[in-house]
């Protein structure tokens, strides 16, 4: 120490202070998670543009996730491109302290199990903070179409025009592998989001889509489509309605349509980066689980039109875990229905 | 009758309702001036805003914020070259070699009046379309989207300068860039060099801001002398110069009328955008001019037409959405999600049990747009004092505005890459005096050829060419092949009795 100027000398004195007083115990110890969370910010990566049903899950959950933990504030950060895969390996890669969460599309299941190109992040690994939705999906058909049952449409002898999103997006993969569990034959309409779709529709230019039971809701109360088909039971949804669990005579084809209902329950989930301390994510799943049976939270969400399916995060890990547990058969059938040329390597789940 | 008028009454004597409306005309030209923030977020910023609010305070609120975005958008677009929205990128064009030309004062004026002339014959066609809006939307399909699409490529002709030549070759790059990101039927990235970022394809806004931008901040760091803006007495903008842009839209009633009409028709068919709207009637602009060969050097009606167009889309754009729940633009599909919060459930009966909120929205259409253009002209005289900057002190500013404005356009900093070869292409395109505008037409309308032509075909196989209003268009778009022939080729015997 000698050799040093009085001024280095202090500095370093300062430096292995700090170091002996880091040694000695960190925050951790004398934190509780919830002092940890006092006052601070979080950041919610939703992983998609402004706008949509994720953003508006991601931005209303996030609030009340925010107040329920105590945090100072939540800064919602969209992080689109790739869909969704951008945001999400952000998310991944971020630093596991508690204070970086987001939400993403439950397609990914598919795109791990694909092993899709430039998807770093491993949903199995992740920290599973709750989710607050699942719905039922539903085949919908055109009024135009003039298909009312499934009979009808076998009974056509040709392909049913299905309306979807882009090859690998959820809405398209969870079509064609419907259409191959119960034996439809169907010719896909690609590049038709959601809304695209229902106006395709209607002008009678496509005759079907696959959808969520709430968003289907505009196309049926407008009286432009009848449900043929459903993937799942909840509020709202005609029990009368074939299910397509029913409907399958292959073990295969029941296999399928676990897999999309599994996929379809699991929606709107939030997650934090793999590694988040113990305390800390128990603290952030006691959050969730208490933001979304906030009366006002609920309020806000009726108001939204944004139906609640809660489930709490240690669930929702082990769901991720089973789901991304397929056996090699069905990641063939999902790599033939997902237009993927290739079937997957047997360690991709 | 008396519905329109007692709608009217609702809204202009009611102070809370206009206090709202500055509020949000105010925040819509700042959301539309900062490149790359635009109506959308501004309406996703604006959800916890209205979030307690009223059903009518809150719609009011978000129509008048969305209705003037494009106002203040040409701002940025017309004085530094830099578009503060997608469809404002028209604008740069012409608005800004005129700001260079010492007459951006009059570019401002000729951009607010034509916005706000534009704002509200779109409300009159939204207006006039409602007992027949279901026909007209549902008349366009993937078929009538390809040859709109085929048809506004042919305006790359138009928009070509002296030399067709060169226009083709720089908008078939502008359609090669297109192809950048998935391919729609197979999913395979295409060109996309493994970056992420690169998915979902060229963003556009970095795109113009590479193209048109950077090589004007270059050609002001050269001190290129035709870039020497000239900062005299007789540059300094006064209310003469606003005034004088809005009389130009005065003598070109015809043309602020035809893009007005055509900008709310591109609105009314969803999935077109305010993009294919703006470069659509700035070709139109060109293509109906007597002088074209002033376009892309400060031509005042290439002010007019993109300008006209982005706000008249705004009433198209609301027909599909209240009636049909079906947004006809990206930031109607935030504002669709808004007005479910607000309690108006978008559909058929709009037109029947909630049409007198259908026509306070109107009318807020109206209302919005001209104090929008007043509040221009109340700041637009000090806005245009931003040109008699050194070099030395605007070129960082503008960067920054560029480089904000690619980041927040394409959502990464990857874009800012991107930014720097198309800054270097577009240099390189303005030093060898090659078009520019044809590019981004090119870009603009790659995807949605490309998509619209996979389904129509997925749909009807070859036969789609024959549906009615396609087979209209297409004969639409071989009229104006011919027509663009003939004037070419007129001109160039022209030229050459000259000599």
């Amino acid at each position: 120490m000698r050799i040093l100027p009085p001024l280095c000398r202090g500095f370093v004195s300062l430096v292995l202070a700090a170091a002996a007083a880091g040694c000695a115990g960190g925050p951790s110890r004398a934190q509780s998670p919830r002092e940890f969370f006092a006052g601070k910010t979080i950041i919610y990566i939703v992983a998609t543009e402004a706008g949509g049903g994720y953003d508006a899950y991601g931005r209303l959950v996030s609030q009340y996730l925010g107040k329920h933990l105590g945090a100072g504030r939540v800064v919602v950060k969209n992080v689109p491109g790739g869909g969704h895969i951008v945001g999400t390996n952000e998310l991944y890669h971020a630093r596991p302290d508690g204070l970086t969460l987001g939400t993403f599309n439950s397609g990914l299941i598919y795109a791990q199990l694909l092993q899709r190109r430039g998807l770093q992040a491993r949903l199995d690994r992740m920290s599973w903070v709750g989710k607050a939705g699942g719905e039922p999906r539903l085949l919908v058909t055109s009024v135009q179409s003039g298909f009312r049952t499934l009979a009808d449409i076998r009974r056509a002898g040709r392909p049913l025009l299905i309306g979807a999103g882009g090859i690998g997006t959820e809405g398209y993969i969870d079509a064609t592998l419907l259409a191959a569990a119960v034996g439809l034959q169907t010719r896909v309409v690609l590049g038709l989001a959601t809304r695209d779709s229902q106006l395709s529709m209607m002008r009678g230019d496509t005759e079907a889509q696959f959808i969520s039971a709430s968003s289907s809701r505009p196309l049926i109360a407008g009286g432009f489509g009848h449900v043929v088909m459903r993937v799942g039971s909840g509020a709202g949804v005609d029990e009368d309605v074939p299910e397509a669990g029913d409907l399958v005579t292959t073990p295969n084809g029941a296999r399928l349509v676990a897999l999309i209902r599994a996929v379809a329950a699991l929606s709107r989930w939030t997650a934090g980066p793999p590694g988040v301390p113990a305390e800390r994510l128990e603290a952030l799943r006691a959050a969730h689980a208490s933001a979304l049976a906030d009366p006002d939270f609920l309020n806000d969400a009726r108001r939204l039109d944004l139906p609640i399916q809660e489930m709490g995060g240690a669930a929702l890990a082990d769901a991720v875990t089973r789901v991304l547990s397929q056996p090699d058969d069905t990641l063939t059938m999902l790599a033939a229905a997902s237009g993927e040329p290739g079937t997957p390597a047997p360690g991709a789940r | 009758m008396g519905l329109i008028l007692n709608s009217l009454a609702t809204l202009i004597f009611d102070p809370s309702l206009w206090l709202l409306m500055l509020a949000a005309v105010a925040m819509g030209m700042v959301f539309g001036a900062v490149p790359g923030l635009g109506g959308k977020l501004g309406i996703v910023l604006s959800i916890p805003i209205v979030f307690g609010m009223e059903t009518l305070p809150g719609c009011v609120f978000l129509v008048a914020m969305h209705s003037v975005v494009h106002t203040g958008g040409s701002i940025p677009s017309i004085l530094l070259g830099i578009p503060g929205t997608g469809p404002d990128a028209a604008t740069v064009c012409d608005g800004y070699p005129m700001t260079q030309r010492g007459e951006g004062g009059r570019a401002l004026g000729a951009s607010l009046a034509a916005s706000a002339v534009g704002g509200v014959l779109g409300a009159v066609f939204l207006a006039a379309l409602i007992p027949i809006v279901g026909p007209v939307v549902l008349a366009f399909g993937p078929a009538e989207y390809f040859f709109l699409a085929l048809l506004g490529l042919t305006f790359v002709g138009a928009v070509s300068g002296n030399d067709l030549r060169k226009g083709i070759l720089v908008g078939a790059l502008g359609l090669m860039l297109a192809f950048v990101g998935s391919e729609p039927q197979t999913g395979v990235q295409r060109f996309t060099l493994d970056q992420i970022f690169l998915w979902d394809g060229v963003d556009v806004i970095t795109a113009v801001i590479g193209i048109f931008a950077i090589p004007e901040c270059l050609a002001l760091v050269a001190g290129e002398p035709a870039e020497a803006r000239r900062v005299g007495a007789g540059t300094r903008y006064g209310f003469a110069d606003l005034f004088e842009g809005v009389k130009d839209v005065g003598r070109h009633w015809g043309l602020t009328v035809r893009t007005s009409f055509i900008g709310a028709v591109i609105g009314l068919i969803p999935g077109l955008g305010g993009d294919v709207a703006s470069w659509m009637c700035y070709g139109h602009a060109v293509q109906h001019s007597k002088t074209p060969e002033r376009f892309g050097k400060g031509a005042v009606e290439g002010v007019i037409g993109p300008e006209a167009a982005n706000n008249s889309k705004e009433g198209g754009a609301l027909l599909p959405t209240l009636f049909f729940g079906i947004p006809g633009s990206s930031g109607m599909a935030v504002m669709l999600g808004a007005f479910v919060v607000l309690g108006v459930q978008p559909g058929p009966e709009m037109a029947g049990e909630r049409l007198d909120l259908v026509w306070v929205l109107i009318w807020t259409l109206v209302v919005a747009n001209v104090l929008g253009a007043l509040m221009f002209l109340a700041v637009g005289r000090w806005l245009a004092l931003v040109v008699h900057l050194r070099a030395g002190l605007l070129v960082p500013f503008v960067l920054l505005l560029a480089c904000v404005g690619s980041f927040l356009g394409g959502g990464s900093w990857e874009n800012l890459l991107l930014l720097v070869v198309l800054g270097v292409l577009g240099a390189a395109m303005k030093r060898h005096h090659w078009p520019r505008a044809p590019f981004v037409i090119g870009l603009v309308l790659g995807p949605i050829m490309e998509l619209s032509l996979h389904q129509a075909l997925t749909i009807w196989g070859p036969s789609f060419v024959l549906r009615p209003v396609a087979l209209g268009l297409a004969i639409a778009t071989l009229a104006t092949v011919a027509v663009s022939i003939r004037t070419a080729s007129r001109r160039k015997g022209g030229s050459r009795a000259a000599a």
